[in-house]
């Protein structure tokens, strides 16, 4: 049929046709076109996630250019698009080697040729300043139909920071794992008492292996049950990290030696509960006994200041309550002697007089111990002044004079004329009389001297008898209080016991010093060594 | 004739002292107690006292006080012979207002001439 064989009706009909063709046709072109642009859409979707993700997008080759790297990556690293296309990453955004010394290069070889085992790797990398990064890059392959590697897909994430700041913990952590195994401090960390870590320090200290504690108890350290109990109550109840407790213990070693510490708890938390208490121990051992002995020094010392003041009160109390007998006794016997009351025949001034006698060694004797007391209290006020010392002798003499006439001996003097002293008269006199008696009381025949002489700054008084001298033993108890001399196949001599010795207290309070010599049978030489002039640091107040 | 008090609580030594004191003239008071001294002291009138210091009532360093408080009183010597002799005793008796501090036991050959010089000093 031809076109003009063609009713109008055909006509119609394939107008119609077409018409509807054109519609499907419209219809068909529409899809496409909202397909086509929904695929735009979607294609600028992507394109907007990749150049604007806050990560690095990096595609790569099997032989190391780069194809793509994303605005983040762009700015992060310093380039721009046409800078970095087509470059090799080594030189790039690749170090050569990392500072640890890693080979990058031939670790992207090992990438590309295990990829699956690289999905995940950390590295250093570099910007374009030559800063230094950390990167966690998670990397795809893309291969081609031939299954070939043809570019690498890595995503990265900067965490130099992370890296940093762990670095920083690492550091941290080693500090203090150094300085808990080299502080001069015992230190432990424990839960529920149970030994979780201890130092080098703890472990010499309480003589143990560091394996023998950890996971044990703290229980052998202490002596009983109950004071394990008592230092865990006061050392952990309602403990937190501010409080900081402080309990003294005694605490065993391994080889059963006690030493006193001071344990020191803090709660270690992890968030808001307890990981466990660090105890640090402080041994006070030393520091204590120390103390006791400082203490016990002080009991002593007032012990010692009881006694002298008992001895003190005492003396007192000896010397009034003798005095007052001895007064209406020497009192009434001088009377009587005087002749107040009448005449005495010579048995009855004898008798008297023997009374008398013996009332004031009485007498004496009290004063003696007196004096020692002062003396050994220290309270004699020193009263210095210049005088000739051969006055002072002369005085001396004329009180042991009628004992010396009784035994018919003979007494010298010899001293250069004038010869002077600074010093406490009464005191040196006290001495030289002391020193005269002893030499008559121990003399029966021949002759007694003293002698006075000045070398420099010392004056010297020597007093020698021909007496009986005294044996090598008892030299040194001389100047011992209550001591002695007892002379063989001879009654003990009359005396306080105190003479020597309050003697050469009194000379050392003058700055000097009494020394003896004797020969048994030939006699004795006492020398009394005095400073010219006393010192100043040497007066008594 | 001088008027003397003594004040002394021990018989024997009361006795010793009166002796002593009215052989050598003086007209002798006598007072066994610390207030018995007191009292005698502003009655008297007395040239000189002699004090004991242990006394039953009140001590001689008290009585020495209580005398001097009296105008009339407060310059006669008041003599202290005692038996307290350690060391610091002397000084507590007079600054207590003694005029003198003898120790006991006296010197029966000495003791006079000790008062004679005392009151002269008056």
């Amino acid at each position: 049929m031809t076109q003009k064989d063609k009713t109008k009706e055909e006509f119609i009909e394939e107008i119609r046709l077409l018409q509807k063709r054109i519609a499907e046709l419209e219809i068909v072109d529409a899809d496409r076109e909202r397909a086509e642009d929904a695929l735009r859409k979607s294609e600028q979707k992507y394109r907007e996630l990749v150049m604007l993700a806050n990560s690095i997008i990096l595609r790569w080759t099997r032989d190391g250019r780069i194809t793509f790297l994303n605005e983040f990556g762009q700015r992060f690293f310093g380039y721009t698009e046409a800078e970095i296309c087509g470059r090799h990453v080594v030189g790039t955004i690749v170090p050569a080697s990392e500072s640890s010394g890693r080979n990058l290069p031939s670790l992207m070889d090992e990438i590309c040729e295990n990829p699956a085992a690289f999905e995940q790797n950390i590295n250093e990398n570099m910007r374009r300043n030559g800063e230094h990064v950390w990167i966690a890059w998670t990397n795809k392959i893309v291969l081609d139909p031939q299954g070939q590697v043809a570019e690498i897909l890595s995503i990265g994430v900067d965490i130099t920071e992370r890296k940093r700041a762990q670095e920083a913990l690492c550091q941290e952590e080693e500090l203090l794992s150094t300085m808990f195994s080299s502080v001069p401090v015992g230190i432990c960390v424990m839960k529920d008492r149970v030994y979780q870590s201890v130092n080098k320090y703890w472990c010499e200290h309480f003589g143990y292996k560091e394996e023998e504690l950890l996971g044990e108890t703290t229980r052998t350290l202490y002596e009983s049950d109950a004071e394990y109990e008592r230092v865990g109550r006061e050392l952990y109840a309602n403990l937190d990290q501010r409080v900081k407790r402080v309990v003294q213990a005694r605490l065993r070693a391994k080889d059963g030696s006690f030493r006193d510490i001071l344990l020191r708890a803090a709660m270690l938390k992890q968030g808001e509960s307890s990981a466990g208490t660090v105890v640090v121990i402080e041994d006070i051992t030393e520091r204590k006994q120390a103390q006791e002995k400082e203490m016990l020094a002080m009991v002593e010392l007032a012990k010692v200041k009881e006694i002298d003041k008992v001895k003190n009160t005492f003396i007192a109390s000896m010397s009034h309550e003798l005095r007052t007998p001895l007064n209406s006794i020497i009192g009434f016997t001088g009377i009587l002697l005087m002749g107040m009351t009448g005449e005495l025949n010579e048995e009855q001034k004898k008798q008297l007089g023997m009374v008398k006698g013996s009332a004031s060694h009485l007498l004496a004797l009290i004063n003696d111990v007196i004096d020692v007391s002062k003396v050994e209290a220290g309270k004699i006020a020193l009263a210095v002044e210049e005088f000739e010392l051969e006055k002072v002798i002369n005085e001396a003499k004329d009180s042991v004079a009628n004992n010396i006439n009784d035994k018919k001996l003979e007494l010298a003097i010899d001293l250069p004329a004038g010869l002077k002293i600074k010093s406490d008269r009464r005191r040196v006199k006290q001495i030289i009389i002391n020193l005269l008696s002893n030499a008559v009381k121990f003399t029966e025949h021949g002759k007694i001297t003293v002698e006075a002489a000045r070398k420099k700054d010392k004056i010297k008084v020597k007093v020698t008898d021909t007496g009986v001298g005294i044996r090598a033993e008892d030299r040194d108890k001389l100047f011992k209080q209550f001591s002695r001399i007892i002379i063989p196949g001879r009654p003990l001599q009359e005396g306080t016991g105190l003479g020597l010795y309050l003697s050469q207290k009194v000379a050392g309070m003058l700055g000097g010093e009494i020394t003896a010599q004797s020969e048994i049978g030939r006699g004795s030489v006492f020398i009394l060594e005095l400073p010219y002039e006393i010192k100043a640091e040497v007066v008594y107040a | 004739m001088h008027k003397i008090l003594v004040v002394e609580d021990n018989e024997k030594n009361m006795y010793l002292m009166v002796f002593l004191l009215s052989k050598a003239g003086y007209q002798v008071i006598q007072a066994k107690t610390g207030e018995e001294g007191v009292r005698l002291a502003q009655k008297e009138k007395p040239d000189i006292i002699i004090m004991d210091v242990m006394l039953p009532d009140i001590d001689g360093l008290e009585v020495t006080r209580k005398i001097r408080e009296s105008k009339e009183n407060d310059k006669v010597p008041i003599v202290a012979v005692t038996s307290f002799a350690m060391a610091g005793d002397k000084e507590k008796v007079l600054a207590a207002g003694c005029t003198g501090y003898i120790e006991k036991p006296i010197n029966v050959e000495t003791l006079l001439g000790e008062i004679e010089k005392y009151l002269k000093a008056k």
